[in-house]
């Protein structure tokens, strides 16, 4: 073995040396952080979006950064043309899971426990259901899509990883026009940050309505609140009187991307 | 101390934009349609999905016609602290706010009510959840 060989030979071990040293290195600085005095993977609470830009749950303000919406041409028909008298909420319809829990003014409460989470939302008092006892979505979900979806999820780590599909095409992903079909498919994932925020980001595909999959999220914080009861139906005298009211209504217009 | 005074503004006038609870306000208000009116409260309805309340305003020949003022739904005014006897009947009231776009209705959809007194009733509320009137 020439010397040069074996100095070579003397760096990678250095290297590799450097580099598994690093690790226990770095585990132990871990092992002084204090432990967590709360429980990461409890969501339990009352909890409601903060930090909205606006009083409302326009998503393009919380896409995150490069990502973009980008339309097919049959979504952007869409949404130059949807009308926001016809707003399935504006019958007392279910405003759809999005709008429920996007709703920076009615808060939801998630109940957990370890097969199952319930989010009930103040707004249209309604519930959605997160299957965490290993089920499958139905083999029919797609012909008998649900107003909430059906939705399983499991834990990453302290992340809950959600995976929804089997929408009614009738919701709106967020008060403003934002459309999609029951081909709708949703990956969020849950993730405390501190004991009173929660982390959601969601990644929408749907293949009908966007060229491609993008991601947005919010920070969910815990209030010192109840859930009240709320409903449409009980003094409404709007629907009346709504006219035609073409085309969304989005702030941030730079990550909307059509094609035509 | 600064940022906490701007940040506090910045609330202010945020909650001061009218939304509206169950759908967009601009399907029934049109915001080019501004009005104030002053009046004598005759009803108060604390219900779903908007709380509304009447008033009586005379015009300028002495005609007196009432008008329903719509507000936010009543869970976001009680949150905000704001409770069923906050607006009484026999109360004078000023409502700034907009008309719809349907001619000849008599609602305003309410963006500050004052008090005889110059308090703000059901501040900043003028209607309350998602949505809002196209930007």
């Amino acid at each position: 073995m020439t010397g040069r060989r074996v100095r070579w030979l003397q760096l990678v071990f250095a290297v590799v040396m450097l580099i598994l040293g690093r690790t226990p290195a770095a585990a132990q600085s871990d092992a002084t952080q204090p432990a967590a005095k709360w429980d990461p993977r409890d969501l339990n609470g009352v909890w409601s979006p903060a930090g909205s830009s606006i009083p409302n749950n326009d998503i393009t303000d919380h896409v995150l950064p490069g990502q973009e919406i980008a339309f097919t041409p049959y979504g952007a028909d869409r949404y130059r043309t949807i009308d926001h008298s016809k707003d399935a909420t504006n019958t007392c319809g279910p405003a759809g899971y999005m709008r429920g829990i996007q709703t920076p003014l009615m808060p939801f409460q998630i109940v957990q426990n370890p097969k199952i989470i319930s989010i009930n939302m103040e707004y249209m008092y309604s519930f959605r259901l997160i299957y965490t006892d290993e089920s499958k979505h139905p083999a029919d979900i797609m012909d008998y899509p649900e107003w909430m979806g059906h939705s399983v999820g499991h834990w990453e780590g302290d992340t809950l990883v959600v995976d929804a599909i089997g929408f009614k095409d009738k919701t709106w992903l967020d008060t403003n026009g934002l459309e999609h079909s029951e081909k709708l498919h949703m990956i969020e994932r849950f993730q405390k940050t501190d004991p009173n925020t929660i982390r959601w980001t969601v990644t929408v595909e749907d293949p009908v309505f966007f060229a491609h999959p993008f991601t947005y999220a919010f920070d969910f914080k815990r209030l010192d609140t109840r859930i009240l009861s709320y409903d449409c139906g009980e003094n409404e005298k709007d629907a009346a009187h709504m006219k035609p009211t073409l085309g969304g209504t989005h702030h941030n217009k730079k990550v909307l991307k059509f094609p035509n | 101390m600064k940022s906490t005074l701007a940040s506090l503004l910045a609330g202010l006038i945020l909650a001061s934009q009218p939304m509206s609870a169950h759908h967009a306000a601009a399907t029934k208000y049109d915001e080019n349609k501004p009005i104030t009116l002053k009046g004598t409260v005759t009803k108060l309805e604390w219900l779903n999905p908007h709380v509304y309340f009447y008033i009586d305003v005379k015009d300028s020949s002495g005609n007196v016609a009432n008008w329903a003022i719509e507000s936010s739904p009543p869970n976001v005014l009680y949150r905000r602290g704001w409770k069923k006897d906050s607006l009484k009947v026999g109360d004078t009231v000023t409502v700034e706010g907009s008309l719809p776009r349907e001619e000849g209705l008599r609602y305003v959809n309410g963006r500050t009510v004052t008090l005889a007194d110059g308090r703000k009733i059901f501040a900043g509320s003028a209607d309350g959840l998602p949505g809002g009137p196209p930007q």
